[in-house]
């Protein structure tokens, strides 16, 4: 009697499954008990790694996006983001289970390139132009909806804000628009479909109440600095308006609801994902305070449940040998050298030390042991870790230390340095001052509906034709660092076609 | 390797029903498990394989001589005429015809090349598999297994519930 595969001991269907992509890997645990129990025990997160490999950081003033790095054995992840071909900046505007969204942060462009990236296998593909927004003059934020355990394929959705309808005319009061709910009780939107490659409209339709009225608003507008977040959960999308609420955009049936938001005097507010779901922070940066909710969905209703209430002191560290976590700062400093040239001393990509790490030791902090060492400076909030009760902030003092919270046990680790190269204190922000930033857990899986080989192609062609321009026009200094960064650029898109050419060649045998 | 030179040494392996294979001990070492046996010198006359009958054996040990590798050995004068590339292409040909056999005896290669650790066996028989299983629905993989499904309805209820993102 031959052994059936569901029969073979654990470690053996472990070993054949293992070979499955994450979302064959999902549904095989239906199978049978034996695989489901395989799954759950041996191969969750096989594929989908579950660690945070990184934060990528936006900081004010900065062109491009950081990448704060965690050490690690596994493969290293290079934040550089170099591979795309944004010479003069890119920002990294969303991140959805190992997918970023981007934005080329050219000045000179009215309509910037936006792309969705892959870092772990470094694929990417430029998205087609925004369509205009349905109604003139309002704003819309893009949000990426990826979840690798169900389909290779993603959505970017455009969630429009609220009507600038004051421009109109002065009276306010004749104006309908401004008597109408927001948000609509249809929300018509544009996604981008990786499947079909193009932007279609999508109705949501409102269960229960809107947030309000469109002349409200505008009155009750927060800091507008900050961006505001999204979190992809479940195939629910969950995006936190400035207006204080949150709509929750079920991607299934296409309907949406409107979530208030807890309500606090203090102005930073964070929306984002771990290990049970959807979170929300409130944090102030100059006095420490930070609260931390969950959204508590299970019991039919919808609630915050608040899990965390305190006022964090700010701590002073010195480096400690080895363990840290880095601030790869490439982007910013390649930039810069490519920019001046080589006058300031070699450029070096930072080596990643290759260490274990882990959560249980490192340098953790007791928060009791600080206390009244407090120096006041600033307090950030970076983000949730994705699979773990733990948030990632910036005490900012003399320096600015990463450091990552345990809020049920009251424990702090001390990451690292996060303060730019060169960062320049005389601009008057604070040393850890963050636009966003987005903790960053890296997805393996190589099937990837990039277009960057067309992409790159289309730039060589556009490159070369600006060279030809230059070399008639006659010589500045300026245009002879415009022409270098050509040539560099030029010569990196030939490189990577070259190789992406080789890729593709090698795979299709 | 001081064995190369004073010929192959040759080590025997014995299945559980009584057979008994002579093979050349590089070949026996493809196994990583055969080879701790060997660099910890508990394989002195004869290495007894439990659980593997032998009609695998003697597959597995076609399998390792095939894939050993040729430096030193017999096929060096053959391979030094053909390029590595075409060598390779060989051996992969060579593999899809090792690999045509029926279920029963595929599961029983995955399970001896998993207990004797020879990756390229593993890799080979378990892709093969997940092959086959990789883009069917559950009833087909079910029925190509030819097991059943075991969850009560409550539970299979449970288990979609727990899925449900999966299926859009």
């Amino acid at each position: 009697m031959a052994p059936e595969l569901t029969m073979l001991p654990g470690d053996v269907i472990a070993e054949v499954l293992r070979r499955l992509e994450p979302h064959s890997l999902g549904s095989s645990r239906r199978v049978c008990r034996a695989w489901r129990d395989t799954v759950d025990a041996r191969l969750r997160g096989h594929l989908l790694s579950r660690s945070v490999r990184g934060i990528f950081i936006n900081f004010p003033r900065f062109t491009f996006s950081e990448f704060f790095s965690r050490p690690s054995t596994g493969p290293a992840i290079c934040g550089g983001l170099d591979f795309l071909p944004c010479t003069m900046g890119v920002k990294v505007t969303d991140h959805c289970n190992g997918l970023l969204l981007c934005r080329d942060q050219s000045p000179d462009d009215a309509r910037p390139c936006e792309y969705v990236v892959n870092p772990a296998t470094r694929r990417w593909t430029r998205l087609p132009q925004r369509p205009r927004p349905h109604v003139p003059g309002s704003g819309q934020t893009a949000y990426l909806a990826f979840e690798p355990a169900v389909s290779s394929h993603y959505e970017v959705f455009l969630i429009p804000c609220v009507p600038a309808a004051d421009e109109s005319d002065d009276d306010d009061d004749d104006n309908p628009l401004l008597e109408s709910e927001w948000p609509p009780a249809s929300y018509v939107m544009h996604v981008f479909s990786s499947a079909t490659q193009r932007w279609d409209e999508t109705t949501f339709l409102r269960e229960g109440e809107a947030a309000g009225i469109v002349a409200n608003m505008h009155t009750d507008s927060e800091d507008d600095r900050y961006r505001y977040r999204a979190v992809y959960w479940q195939s629910a999308l969950y995006v936190h308006c400035q207006h204080g609420y949150l709509t929750r955009m079920s991607l299934l049936d296409h309907t949406y609801s409107v979530i208030k938001l807890p309500n606090a005097k203090h102005p930073n507010r964070h929306l984002g994902r771990s290990v049970r779901g959807v979170y929300f922070a409130i944090s102030c940066s100059w006095d420490g305070f930070l609260q931390l909710w969950y959204l508590n969905e299970s019991c039919s209703r919808t609630e915050w449940v608040l899990k965390h209430d305190t006022h964090l002191q700010i701590f002073e560290h010195e480096d400690q040998l080895g363990r840290r976590w880095i601030l790869q700062d490439v982007n910013h400093r390649k930039w810069f050298f490519e920019h001046n040239g080589n006058k300031y001393g070699d450029y070096r990509a930072p080596v990643e030390e290759k260490y274990d790490w882990n959560s249980d030791e490192d340098n953790i902090i007791d928060i009791e042991d600080n206390a009244g060492e407090g120096y006041h400076d600033g307090l950030y909030f970076l983000g949730f870790h994705p699979y773990k009760e733990i948030a990632f902030l910036i005490s900012s003092g003399r320096g600015a230390r990463g450091m990552a919270y345990d809020w049920n046990n009251l424990k702090f680790q001390d990451l690292g340095n996060v303060c730019p190269a060169d960062f320049d204190p005389s601009c008057g922000l604070p040393r850890g001052e963050t636009d966003t930033a987005f903790p960053y857990t890296p997805c393996w899986i190589g099937e990837f509906p990039g277009n960057e080989l067309e992409s790159l192609l289309e730039d060589e062609e556009l490159s070369m034709k600006k060279l030809e321009l230059e070399e008639e026009s006659n010589f500045t200094c300026m245009d002879e660092y415009e022409l270098r960064k050509f040539c560099g650029h030029a010569k990196r898109v030939k490189d990577r076609t070259a190789k992406i050419r080789h890729r593709r060649r090698t795979t299709a045998r | 390797m001081a064995t190369r030179e004073a010929g192959k040494k040759m080590i025997m392996l014995k299945s559980p029903d009584g057979m008994e294979f002579e093979v050349e001990e590089a070949v026996a070492m493809e196994s990583q498990t055969i080879r701790k046996m060997i660099e910890d010198d508990c394989a002195d006359t004869a290495i007894l394989i439990p659980n593997i009958n032998s009609k695998i054996l003697s597959r597995v040990i076609e399998y390792c001589n095939k894939h050993v590798p040729t430096t030193g050995a017999t096929g060096a004068a053959a391979s030094d005429t053909v390029a590595p590339a075409a060598l390779a292409e060989d051996l992969k040909i060579w593999d899809a015809e090792f690999i045509k056999v029926n279920r029963a005896t595929r599961f029983d290669l995955i399970q001896a090349a998993s207990y004797l650790n020879i990756k390229g066996l593993l890799d080979l028989t378990s892709q093969t598999t997940i092959d086959t299983i990789s883009d069917n629905s559950l009833e087909e993989i079910r029925s190509f297994l030819s097991t059943k499904n075991d969850y009560l309805p409550e539970e299979e209820q449970t288990i979609r519930r727990e899925n449900q993102w999966a299926f859009q």
